[in-house]
């Protein structure tokens, strides 16, 4: 996993609750990095599972939330670290529209090892769409708080709920995305 | 050891978690350097590479260009020539491209034609400017092309602008798409009207008379086998009539040959002029012309068109000063009855023309064939082919029929007479026989058996006694032969007491004609020894000069003036001054054909100087003939006393 979802966490946890909670979970968790992380490093993806659970005893607060809470806030850190990603894009179904055509591509480029989770999505109206999210790891609630960072990017908002079928898994998921109208957002 | 404040500790973590960050970041970096700097140095070879490869594929790409230049120069110098070839060239092009449904015409097609390009496609649409026997023959050309792929390649009459139809070579090709739909047909019109004219004038000049433009003797056998294949299919007869000018020949020697031309198409303008379309004429050569006439029903309609074709030609042709009057003879022979096939047809026609020919002093005539006289031909070549075997196999003999001197009253000359036993006819005369020799020239080989045959008779009549001369007859062919005198003296050598005994008898034939041949044979014969004797004076043309030019040592009356002599005062008369001109000239007399005394007492008082006949004795074998010499040769007074004579008889 990339190193740079590691650091942002990490600043994330230290920007709300201060360094000595992160300096607490780096120590508790007894990590096989030792918590030594750069944005250019790979990590294995059981230190942030790891690292999220023990956030969630620190802090108490649910899991999910926290992760969901992660996904929104990298949403706006990735675009600081990748501007181009958004250029020319107008609207939030917009991007979701080239994740796996578009930026996955883009991504492989610059990461040549990375492994990226498979987006498919579906326009069904105007303001309705589903995004298909497929991954090897159990971060379809980090997705979720993606989506809900690039409504807010966009200065739109999302009502996001998972399709029945796939609502109790975290690596195989179908959100059905219903957009609210801009206009009414500016109201 | 002082406790380092819970603050410190954690400060101290941090600077050693973010410097084994930083190492961390530093090593990957330094990875990363490396792995960009090896990316570089394989971007850069691949770089190379790509430049190699662009410089192999410019290279290639000049190369290209530079032969796609000369490609376009070669096109071009092409379409130049092509241009230029079409501009020479004698053949108009056109084209219709069926998927644009658009057409193209060369302007030497245009030029050809003489119409605009919108009245070139309207008439190539509508086949209207192709002549209406010949639409069929290109609509076939076209199609059988288009549908089966067959040669388009037909010769048409095209109407030009101008209004008149000229012959064209038309030919097309046609080009079909993969799936067999036509995509374009293109072609040309080569301007043979020249030599279609050149064709017609090739083929009437090889198949027509020049002079008088009716078909020659090859097209009228082409024709002439053609109606037969119809007379025969159909069931129905033809007449074919051979046609001869009487005395053409003198025509052209008396005023010349522009005079005979001119009779000649006369004839052919007048014979065409009373026939029907259907029927065929034809110039076969010289002054012989041919007609065949169909749908004939019987024989008085075929007189009549026989007396049609003669009275055409009763008005005489005014020709400068001279009034030429064309008369001909007619034979015809019939299909089926007279020939079924043209040499048969032919043959008799011509038989049956010689028998018109025989009545030709009485003017035009014609001769329908019979089939007596078919039959007659046909014995006369079997006679002339069993007299070549004849020959071979020595069936012919001699006798011998003696003359009286009056002088003397002695019997010192025969003359010698061929006779043939036939081993199926018998006994054939002279008649039967001899005029079909000459026909088929054996006359000549009979000739030199009759010479073999008689010079050995004459040594055993010489030893008989009182022998004066043995005659010969001669025909005229056989006396102007080289080979008569050669064989004569090769006889004669064998017999070398022969020769003055021996007399030629030649006829007037002889000498019409080739007088200075005829004449150096009667001085060599002359020379040997042999005397000459002219028969059948009298008869022909009996000129009188030729008696002195030639030489001959006396004539022989012909036998029709003794037998006029004791009914016609006029043939006495005749007759004596024959006799007392030849003394004049000093040439004896013989009298052939004596039957009877008065005719005897006449050419006794005419003072003939030997006479021949049944009379005193009929034609006899050589020994009869030497009993009889040898029996009379002292009665000098027996013409006081004929009676005993004739009791020997």
């Amino acid at each position: 996993m990339m190193g740079q979802i590691f650091t942002e966490l990490l600043e994330l946890v230290e920007e709300k609750f201060g360094y000595a909670v992160v300096d607490k979970l780096l120590v508790e968790c007894q990590l096989p990095s030792k918590g030594v992380y750069t944005a250019v490093g790979v990590y294995s993806h059981e230190e942030l599972l790891i690292l999220v659970k023990q956030l969630s005893v620190e802090v108490d607060i649910p899991v999910n939330d926290l992760i969901r809470i992660f996904g929104e806030a990298m949403f706006s850190q990735l675009i600081k670290i990748h501007p181009e990603i958004v250029i020319n894009i107008e609207s939030s179904f917009d991007l979701l529209s080239k994740i796996d055509g578009y930026i996955h591509v883009e991504v492989f480029k610059l990461y040549p090892s990375a492994q990226l989770p498979v987006f498919s999505y579906r326009r069904i109206s105007e303001n309705h769409a589903y995004l298909h999210y497929q991954s090897n790891r159990p971060f379809a609630n980090f997705a979720e708080g993606l989506l809900l960072g690039c409504a807010a990017y966009f200065n739109e908002t999302f009502e996001i709920c998972r399709t029945p079928a796939t609502a109790h898994s975290e690596t195989d998921v179908i959100f059905d995305i219903t957009r609210k109208p801009i206009e009414s957002v500016h109201a | 050891m002082l406790d380092i404040p819970v603050e410190i500790k954690l400060l101290n973590r941090r600077v050693a978690r973010e410097k084994s960050a930083r190492k961390q970041a530093e090593e990957i970096l330094n990875q990363k350097s490396l792995q960009l700097y090896n990316a570089n140095q394989a971007l850069q070879r691949s770089n190379q590479a790509l430049d190699q490869r662009v410089r192999e594929r410019t290279l290639e790409l000049e190369k290209a260009k530079i032969y796609a230049e000369q490609q376009a120069a070669v096109n071009k110098k092409t379409k130049e020539r092509f241009q230029l070839a079409m501009l020479a060239s004698t053949v108009g092009i056109w084209e219709k491209n069926i998927a644009e449904n658009s057409w193209y015409f060369s302007a030497r097609l245009i030029k050809f034609l003489g119409y605009s390009t919108t009245e070139l496609i309207n008439q190539f649409e509508t086949f209207s400017f192709i002549h209406p026997e010949d639409v069929n023959k290109l609509k076939k050309a076209v199609l059988g092309h288009i549908q089966y792929h067959q040669v388009f390649d037909v010769e048409c009459r095209v109407l030009t602008k101008s209004g008149t139809y000229k012959w064209f070579w038309i030919v097309g090709q046609a080009e079909w798409g993969i799936s067999g739909e036509l995509i374009r047909i293109a072609g040309s019109f080569s301007d043979i009207d020249e030599r279609i004219e050149t064709a017609k004038l090739i083929h009437k000049m090889a198949h027509f008379d020049h002079l008088t433009q009716v078909p020659n003797r090859g097209l009228f056998n082409k024709e002439l086998d053609k109606l037969l294949v119809t007379a025969k299919q159909q069931g129905s007869s033809l007449a074919v009539l051979l046609i001869d000018l009487n005395d053409f020949k003198s025509i052209n020697d008396s005023l010349g040959h522009s005079a005979g031309d001119a009779l000649l198409l006369h004839v052919a303008a007048q014979l065409k002029k009373n026939i029907h379309q259907h029927d065929l004429i034809a110039r076969l050569g010289g002054d012989e012309f041919a007609i065949v006439l169909s749908h004939l029903n019987s024989h008085p309609e075929l007189s009549s068109s026989c007396e049609k074709l003669i009275k055409g030609l009763k008005d005489p042709l005014k020709y400068n000063n001279s009034s030429l009057l064309a008369k001909i003879s007619i034979g015809v022979a019939l299909y089926p009855e007279h020939g079924l096939d043209r040499g048969e047809l032919l043959s008799n026609a011509d038989l049956a023309m010689y028998q018109a020919k025989k009545s030709k002093f009485k003017g035009s005539y014609f001769y329908i064939c019979r089939t007596e006289l078919i039959e007659r031909q046909a014995m006369r070549c079997k006679i002339a082919k069993d007299i070549y075997t004849a020959i071979k196999n020595r069936q012919f003999y001699m006798l011998f029929q003696p003359f009286v001197e009056l002088a003397t009253g002695r019997l010192n000359m025969a003359e010698s007479l061929v006779r043939w036993n036939h081993p199926v006819m018998g006994e054939l005369s002279p008649v039967d026989f001899i005029p079909i020799a000459e026909e088929s020239g054996l006359i000549i080989e009979l000739g030199e058996l009759i010479i073999e045959m008689v010079i050995p008779m004459v040594e055993q009549l010489i030893d008989a006694g009182a022998l004066k001369r043995i005659s010969i007859n001669i025909s005229a062919a056989h006396f102007l032969a080289p080979s008569f005198l050669v064989i004569l003296k090769e006889n004669l050598v064998k017999y070398p007491n022969a020769a003055q005994y021996l007399c030629i008898e030649i006829t007037e034939s002889v000498l019409i004609d080739n007088v200075e041949l005829a004449r150096s044979v009667i001085k060599e014969l002359h020379h040997l020894g042999l005397i000459v004797s002219l028969d059948d004076f009298g008869t022909g043309y009996s000129s009188l000069s030729y008696l002195q030019l030639l030489s001959v040592d006396s004539i022989k009356l012909d036998r029709t003036f003794i037998a006029d002599l004791d009914l016609n005062d006029e043939r006495r008369i005749i007759t004596k001054a024959i006799i007392e001109l030849a003394h004049s000239l000093n040439l004896s007399v013989v009298a052939e054909g004596v039957e009877n005394s008065r005719q005897l007492d006449y050419l006794i008082e005419y003072q003939c100087n030997y006479i021949q006949g049944n009379y005193f004795y009929k034609p006899m074998a050589v020994d009869e003939l030497v009993t009889v010499l040898a029996d009379c040769q002292f009665i000098a007074s027996w013409i006081k006393e004929p009676i005993i004579l004739e009791k020997r008889l």
